[in-house]
């Protein structure tokens, strides 16, 4: 499966990062593919491409702040999550999101 | 720098508390902060919001405010596992950051390190290092 998604955490100092990393990580373990943007303190990184989103089964939205961009997923499968539980828990996540997909 | 062997703190005891108020008196000591008890403050306030201990057995305690100078880490590793909220954590850094920040080289080594913490090795590496120097020298390779 492919995922993309967005990470933003209220500070935009660490958790949105650790977020991106857990997930990424992770959905390479269960052999998806992902690629995770972050909007943070530092602005917006790892920008999802055009072609990325088009392909994506999924989109993992966990942002706990007002992020840019978000009329990219118009047509988008949707998931929402909070990004502790990104961290703490991102198989169940990543799970949970695929399970949205028909 | 943001890292600093001063600002390595080894066999800390204690509860969550203690250990903030141990980390933020050695960042005062070197003259990273102008009012510890307000940036304690800071810190206290974002762990309300919801806890910086998620897993790894590491705790990300921040604060961001005006009381900070320069962004900066606390490194801090506990003699025994301590129960930070509901999670067994045996790391902590402890993150300052100005209020109205606009260092953004400093930002993205913060962030480059809290993705090193999903890193299963990198985290061993910190537990098992034997002195300040070693950690220092680890916490040194993370670069932008």
């Amino acid at each position: 499966m492919k995922i993309v998604g967005i990470t933003a955490c209220p500070t935009g100092i660490a958790h949105t990062y650790m977020a991106q990393e857990a997930l990424e990580k992770k959905a390479k373990e269960l052999g998806h593919t992902c690629h995770i943007e972050t909007q943070g303190s530092i602005g917006i990184e790892n920008e999802l491409s055009k072609k990325e989103i088009k392909e994506a089964d999924v989109v993992i939205l966990a942002v706990e702040i007002g992020i840019e961009g978000m009329d990219r997923f118009d047509d988008k499968l949707v998931v929402r999550e909070n990004v502790a539980k990104c961290i703490s828990d991102p198989e169940a996540v990543i799970n949970d999101a695929l399970a949205h997909v028909k | 720098m943001i890292i600093d062997k001063d600002l390595i703190l080894l066999d800390l005891t204690g509860d969550k508390e203690t250990i903030i108020s141990t980390l933020a008196n050695q960042a005062f000591e070197q003259g990273r902060l102008e009012d510890k008890q307000e940036y304690i403050e800071a810190v206290l306030k974002r762990e309300k919001e919801y806890s910086t201990a998620l897993g790894y057995e590491v705790a990300i305690p921040h604060g961001q405010s005006d009381t900070v100078k320069d962004p900066f880490v606390v490194f801090g590793r506990v003699k025994e596992p301590i129960i930070w909220d509901q999670n067994s954590v045996r790391l902590i850094f402890m993150i300052g950051v100005p209020q109205h920040n606009k260092d953004k080289i400093h930002m993205k080594i913060l962030a480059n390190i809290s993705r090193k913490l999903i890193d299963d090795e990198f985290r061993k590496s910190l537990i098992e290092a034997k002195d300040e120097k070693e950690i220092f020298d680890i916490l040194s390779q993370i670069t932008i």
